[in-house]
């Protein structure tokens, strides 16, 4: 019988096609950068069938819940399945992988607006993830599901390119974490930064002098037309994840993370969002609490832990974990947990008797009006016509008046009184007097001025 | 549409089209042009149908009146004495005239109120209007104004189909940025039904690979020095002026050429070939060498269309005379040729767009060619003097490669600054303030590109210069890598495919779109 010449043309097309298919394949997941910790927990949790609590979600999960810790005060073996940058899809994939070997009786799927904000995410969680998952129809699903979303198609079929490695070593790093990851890892463990330890069962911990205080001031209120909306992109992952954890017989039990109190309240929104999230989870039927309104019973305001603006020192986390504990065993035990937390935004405000920070801005004439701050427009708009503003706000939500002190900062350190404490939020001075002088700002709340003062300083040009 | 929309795409309408039943594949292809025309802007499907209308009537009925005319002479042919013919043959032809000129008129029109009325507004000093420029007006308005013109001259009969005139103005490959093409070589392709050969699927797969390495692995890449450096170029010295002219040469190279081989190799997914739009332009060895390389399609859209039929008028060729009386032969000759060229370079330059630098630009071509004609048996005298020895050695050819990627060089600075006063300001720091240390004081790592961009574009521009060099010395490179044993073939195909998928720019749906594709 003659041959079709196209038929043999279309077998060996499609031969070669398929060859450089593997090519792309093997080029993602072993010519690429690997994440050592998240490969390390996804490597423990594929080798698990034990776990019976597991915390899911981005890094706020790995470096805030001491898995080992809490195993102790649970009783329930705990594990922090996580993916820095993760967000739903994410989440979703790895609870997917999580059941492949597990059964868990409780997720606990920790959130912030950061990363639960959007359906969106940031291609690192998939990078960090994909090539690790283990079963193709979650690799594919979590693809379609994440590109859906931001239609990044061929950015995700083609990791190589925006996470190659980029020396032998990676390459040696990576393929080493994929096919001997403990031994691979005892190796770079002896190069891995000091400061951090991971503590197996997915806990990282951070033990470094660095603390937030000093980004607290930098922490800006800036309107970027940004609302945090819960959208229903976003709800819709909720309910399927429901849906995932019932199919699966877990209960499943929503945490929103305790952000620094500087952030959280300099972000507009911020806790519009949780509220939304915590009313659309009653509304789904599932636990949900806000660790942001723990009263001090429960935990001491946790802002002194922080090392940056979204992760803490392990000290914090241990405190954060046995507040999880506490709240989740009684939970569990069918006791009434609300006396531990706050009943709404209002309460909590109610007990910040002191201002987390505070930020001055030289007014620009010419540039837009920043609906952020709260300013009278008019009024600046019009001392601005003769003179140099500088304004100053702090935060948002803060339901005492602050007050406010503006001083020029001298070059020994000493300081020379512009303005004493007041509630006006703003220093007006002749046009270029403050030139090349630093200008600090005080603030405090008028009615607990004992609670201490932050500032904030602004180099003028 | 994205290229990689535009790949898919292609490939999803050439497996539909193999699958189609012959007498209907050419409707797919139309079905398919509009489906592509109306995705990338659906309101600029009227301009498109107009054009199409307009042409496809405009041309109908210049046939009818010569038809009508041939019967009326035949029918007649006892009665009429020869004057009488002349008086019938001329009354057709007047209103053969009549249809062409309005027609003509109605499509450069659009053209060019929809091109030039805005930038030519903001020059008065007046707000600019928000007029759309459909995707592709350009290409396809002279493709269709070259069917109207050689059905005015009986080249051929007029396409009575309407629908199938619709197919050869707007196959969706070419439809971007051409090549421009002729309706006697591409609309008989276009009507019959391809049968699937595994061979151009593989051919066209591969030239669509090398295109898309020309634009978005090189082209692509070197924008965004191109764009910062013509962007603010007072801020430069000279030395880097040549280093951001030298990579517009190859952004725009390999923008508009890559483009080509893309649509190209899409156009042989269904078996059918269009015209070739450039002939590794850079190794010419003279301005009218360059522009027979350089956007071919265009070069003899405009020989055809304006240059022959204004050398040829009469009052050329009494001019020609005239000269021949004072000036010689010579000159006589090359006269008519002469300006002809200005004429045709400067109906380019303004084609580029209504402002001063391309005027410039286009007058420099047009007077460079002009010279070249007129002092061409100057050049001949003085390379029978050298003699053949030097003339015919590699060494002389590579100098004339050079000089004329210098004199093309020079021309890009009009073409590309964004106002013609900063292509002479630019031109000046070349010659009088080149800032050498501007090379090496990590100005050039400020001007959007990576060390790493450097290093990927060196080695693309060395691979695309290699292959060049062969194409040059006749090699088929497509025919040469298809031919190779199979397993130097596939490992040099998937190493090639392996760079270009690492290296090219652009993510998601984003990077540049075709220069061309605006104009």
């Amino acid at each position: 019988m003659k041959r079709h010449p196209n038929l043999r043309g279309l077998i060996k097309l499609s031969l070669f096609a398929l060859g450089f298919m593997l090519l792309i394949l093997f080029a993602d997941t072993h010519l690429i950068q690997t994440d050592t910790i998240a490969r390390m927990t996804l490597h423990e949790m594929q080798e698990r069938e034990d776990i019976e609590l597991a915390f899911v979600g981005s890094s706020i999960v790995r470096d805030h819940f001491n898995a080992p810790r809490i195993t102790e005060k649970t009783g329930l073996n705990a594990f922090c399945a996580t993916v820095p940058t993760a967000s739903m899809p994410a989440s979703i994939a790895l609870t997917r992988e999580l059941y492949r070997t597990n059964s868990p009786e409780w997720i606990v799927m920790v959130t912030e607006p950061y990363n639960f904000h959007t359906v969106r995410e940031v291609p690192e969680a998939y990078y960090r993830l994909t090539p690790f998952l283990s079963d193709p129809s979650n690799i594919l699903d979590y693809y379609l599901r994440t590109c859906r979303e931001d239609g990044y198609y061929i950015d995700r079929l083609l990791l190589f390119r925006m996470y190659g490695a980029q020396s032998l070593s990676d390459v040696a790093k990576t393929i080493g974490l994929r096919y001997a990851p403990e031994k691979t890892f005892a190796r770079l463990e002896k190069d891995m930064d000091p400061t951090l330890s991971y503590q197996g069962s997915g806990f990282l911990r951070h033990e470094t002098d660095e603390r937030a205080d000093e980004l607290i001031r930098t922490v800006q209120r800036e309107y970027t037309g940004y609302t945090y909306e819960l959208f229903d992109g976003s709800k819709e992952q909720l309910r399927l994840y429901k849906q995932l954890c019932e199919e699966n017989g877990s209960n499943l039990m929503v945490v929103i993370f305790p952000n620094l109190t500087a952030h959280a309240l300099a972000e507009p929104g911020f806790l519009d969002y949780n509220d939304a999230l915590m009313a659309f989870c009653e509304e789904l039927g599932v636990p949900c609490f806000n660790f942001s309104f723990a009263r001090p019973e429960l935990m001491p305001n946790l802002d002194g832990y922080f090392f940056d603006l979204y992760h803490m020192v392990g000290e914090g986390a241990d405190i954060l974990s046995d507040a999880f504990c506490r709240v989740f065993s009684a939970y569990t035990a069918g006791e009434d947990v609300s006396p531990l937390f706050y009943a709404n935004r209002w309460e909590y405000l109610d007990s910040l008797t002191f201002t987390p920070n505070v930020w001055l801005t030289a007014f620009d004439p010419d540039g837009e009006w920043n609906p952020a701050l709260e300013q009278d427009e008019a009024r600046v708009r019009a001392l601005a016509e003769t003179q140099d503003v500088y304004l100053a706000d702090c935060n948002h939500y803060v339901v005492y008046a602050p007050e406010y002190r503006f001083v020029l900062r001298n070059a020994d350190g000493s300081e020379t009184l512009l303005q004493d404490y007041g509630v006006d939020t703003l220093y007006a001075c002749a046009p270029g007097s403050l030139s090349g002088q630093t200008l600090r700002v005080y603030a405090r709340l008028r009615d607990y001025p004992e609670n201490g003062e932050v500032w904030y300083e602004l180099t003028i040009e | 549409m994205s290229l990689f929309t535009l790949i898919a795409f292609a490939f999803l309408c050439a497996a539909l089209y193999y699958l189609c039943p012959d007498r209907f594949k050419w409707m797919l292809l139309l079905l398919a042009s509009y489906a592509y025309y109306a995705y990338c802007g659906a309101n600029a499907l009227p301009f498109i149908l107009l054009t199409t209308l307009s042409t496809w009537a405009g041309a109908l009925c210049i046939g009818r009146i010569g038809e009508q005319s041939k019967a009326v002479l035949k029918a007649r042919r006892a009665e009429l004495d020869s004057a009488g013919k002349k008086v019938l043959k001329a009354q057709a032809k007047r209103r053969q005239r009549a249809v062409f000129f309005a027609v003509l008129l109605l499509n450069f029109g659009v053209l060019a109120l929809l091109k030039y009325t805005s930038p030519l507004l903001t020059a008065m000093g007046r707000p600019a209007l928000n007029l759309l420029l459909p995707l592709g007006i350009s290409f396809y308005t002279f493709q269709s104004m070259g069917y109207l013109i050689d059905v005015y001259n009986g080249k051929y009969a007029p396409q009575r189909n309407p629908a199938k005139f619709a197919l050869f103005i707007s196959f969706f490959p070419q439809l971007i940025q051409g090549p421009i093409a002729r309706f006697d070589q591409l609309a008989a392709q276009l009507e019959t039904p391809h049968r699937f050969d595994i061979a151009n699927i593989e051919r066209g797969a591969l030239l669509m690979l090398w295109g898309f390495f020309k634009k978005k692995v090189i082209a692509d890449r070197a924008l965004p020095l191109v764009s910062a450096v013509f962007g603010r170029q007072e801020a430069y010295g000279g030395a880097v002026i040549v280093v951001a002219v030298l990579f517009y040469s190859l952004q725009q190279y390999c923008d508009f050429s890559g483009g080509i081989d893309l649509v190209t190799g899409i156009a042989e997914l269904f078996g059918i070939r269009l015209a070739p739009n450039f002939r590794r332009p850079y190794f010419s060895v003279s301005l009218g060498d360059f522009w027979r390389r350089w956007h071919i399609s265009l070069g003899a859209w405009m020989r055809d269309y304006v240059f022959y039929p204004f050398a040829l008028t009469r009052p050329m060729t009494k001019l020609s005379r005239a000269a021949k009386a004072r000036l010689g032969a010579d000159v006589s000759r090359a006269l008519p040729a002469a300006l002809g060229n200005i004429l045709v370079f400067l109906l380019v330059g303004i084609w580029h767009g209504a402002s001063m630098n391309y005027v410039l630009w286009g007058l420099y071509n047009g007077l460079i060619l002009a010279a070249s004609a007129l002092l061409d048996p100057l050049y001949r005298r003085a390379n029978e003097r050298l003699g053949e020895r030097i003339t015919a050695s590699r060494g002389f050819h590579v100098l004339r490669v050079l000089r004329t990627f210098l004199i093309v060089n020079i021309g890009w600075y009009f073409d590309r600054a964004l106002r013609a006063g900063d292509a002479f300001a630019m031109l000046g720091k070349t010659l009088c303030s080149p800032a050498l240390a501007q090379l090496s004081d990590g100005t050039l790592l400020t001007l959007g590109l990576a060390p790493a961009d450097f290093a990927v574009l060196a080695a693309a521009t060395l691979i695309l210069f290699a292959v060049s060099v062969l194409q040059e010395r006749g090699v088929r490179i497509r025919d040469a890598v298809l031919s190779l044993p199979v397993v130097p073939r596939v490992a040099l195909l998937y190493a090639f495919m392996y760079f270009v998928l690492a290296s090219f720019v652009g993510v998601g749906a984003a990077g540049a779109g075709f220069m061309y594709a605006v104009f």
